[in-house]
């Protein structure tokens, strides 16, 4: 009876695994594609050498101003597109086209694009609109770091750590953008957030921070947010700045987060794959700023 | 005595800590202040800490179970709240722990605008967990090695773990000395690893009674 009972737990346990074997496989394979696992044990262009990076980059080329006609104008944001990881990129080409049309004064791309890899990084770059139609504003996040790919993102794109101003009849607006795509801003790029809010803040009537990794945790999924040292360090910043909202990917599904004045929002992604796919429309106008998020 | 350094202190940090705590049967009460000197630390009080603890057993299986509560007066902005249980097991060299915390950030009513309607961000939840494996290498002399989101003052999300390796000296029954260095890590499980501060810790441990 016990052997009877052993054998067959055994082979339920053979069925069960027969199961999960080909399911484990497919996510494996699908995780071996799209992460580069030797950053477990060592990691290339850490924060404090991209942070330089993006600097001696900045020095060569200004930071963007954006002359927009009206004081009414909309920024299509997105993150966590992973081209390369699913087969198709049709999420992304409806952002674009949505993007080229006149009511848009910028599209923002908050980390974790591509994969990582050049091939899918230069990919997702000849997608985007012209910059004549539409300035990108892009930065990276963990899965441009993987399979060396901060030398591939910043041959195409340069700095990952800057700032965009739009300018209207009326008012001017600034927009801030970090690389947390390691987990953590650097202890350089902390310090450079916080004196460029101090030298340009009280120019801008609004103030928007875009960076990868989520701060908040409300799905308690595997992904890395900054740490609670960290944390602290970035909202006595935001206060104490009056920044009006900070823009996050990275968990791959929407949260929205209100502390006093400042929003934090966490965007769905934009693969293909994604069950809730949407990007978001920040529209502004002399009353405020108000977003929606839209399927593509 | 604490010193450190991580990305988000900005230079060097230095901090002290004392906790005192008292046995009643199997009940353990503690309470902890921390004073800390930082460059992006307003306030030299860090935090305070309580905490109750029991003695429990079952099926002959010995847990430490534990609430705690930390009030964090961060900075002018805002200050931190934060509420958690542990549950302890010993055994053998091994210390596990396992628990749960929730915290809430709360903005000081000088910032409080009549626009800001939310005064309060609160994170539910977040698990806590310790596995320490001690091991005495001579009768006055133990080492350990524990991997960890949570110390004395200190709690992480779950996702970012460190390691803390750690010695003491038993000077006699009632006095311990004993040293912590810890070495923390970004970005682990975004498969991206890099070194975000370390702390090293110097300690003494005086018991008023033998018990």
């Amino acid at each position: 009876m016990v052997f009877f009972k052993l054998h067959s737990e055994s082979t339920l346990h053979h069925k069960k695994a027969f199961v999960l074997l080909p399911v484990l496989c497919v996510l494996l394979s699908s995780c071996i594609k799209e992460a580069d696992f030797s950053g477990f044990i060592r990691s290339t262009d850490r924060v404090e050498e991209r942070f330089q990076q993006s600097m001696a980059w900045n020095q060569s080329h200004s930071y963007k101003n954006i002359v927009f006609p009206s004081d009414d104008y909309k920024l299509l944001i997105t993150a966590d597109v992973h081209i390369g990881g699913p087969k198709t990129h049709q999420n992304l080409l409806s952002f674009v086209n949505r993007a080229k049309l006149p009511d848009i004064a910028a599209a923002v791309y908050v980390g974790d694009l591509a994969t990582g890899r050049e091939s899918d990084i230069t990919l997702f770059q000849s997608l985007l609109p012209s910059d004549s139609i539409t300035p990108n504003f892009v930065m990276v996040g963990n899965h441009e770091l993987y399979f060396d790919g901060w030398k591939a993102f910043y041959n195409l794109f340069g700095s990952s750590t800057y700032y965009f101003t739009i300018t209207t009849p009326n008012k001017k607006d600034l927009f801030i953008c970090l690389d947390s795509g390691g987990g953590t801003h650097g202890e350089s790029q902390l310090a450079w957030l916080k004196e460029m809010l101090d030298k340009l803040r009280s120019q801008y009537d609004r103030c928007i921070v875009y960076s990868h990794s989520n701060l908040f945790r409300k799905h308690h999924t595997a992904s890395t947010s900054p740490t609670m040292d960290e944390l602290f360090v970035l909202l006595d910043i935001f206060e104490t700045y009056k920044v009006d909202m900070v823009i996050t990917g990275h968990d791959h599904k929407r949260d929205i987060k209100q502390l006093g004045n400042i929003q934090y929002i966490v965007l769905d992604a934009l693969r293909d794959d994604a069950k809730n796919a949407s990007y978001m429309l920040l529209h502004k106008n002399h009353t405020g700023l108000y977003f929606q998020f839209i399927k593509p | 005595m604490l010193t450190g350094r991580n990305h988000a202190s900005i230079g060097q940090f230095g901090k002290m800590n004392v906790l005192a705590g008292q046995k009643y049967r199997d009940w353990n009460i503690e309470g902890g202040l921390g004073l800390v000197y930082s460059r992006t630390m307003q306030n030299s009080l860090e935090a305070m800490r309580f905490k109750l603890s029991r003695q429990v057993e079952v099926k002959d299986i010995n847990f430490n179970t534990s609430l705690f509560y930390q009030w964090m007066p961060y900075s002018e902005n805002f200050y931190v709240n934060q509420f958690g249980m542990l549950l302890q097991h010993q055994h053998k060299k091994w210390d596990y722990i396992l628990g749960v915390n929730s915290m809430f950030i709360q903005l000081r009513k000088q910032n409080q605008t009549a626009n800001s309607f939310r005064k309060t961000l609160w994170e539910p939840f977040n698990v806590l967990y310790s596995l320490t494996y001690k091991q005495a290498i001579h009768k006055k002399v133990d080492v350990k090695a524990t991997i960890t989101n949570f110390d004395y003052f200190l709690i992480y999300q779950e996702t970012n773990p460190f390691i803390l390796l750690g010695g003491s000296y038993n000077i006699n029954p009632k006095q311990i000395v004993f040293l912590d260095v810890a070495y923390q890590e970004a970005g682990l499980l975004n498969i991206r690893v890099q070194s975000f501060g370390y702390y090293i810790r110097l300690g003494f441990r005086y018991g008023i009674t033998n018990k």
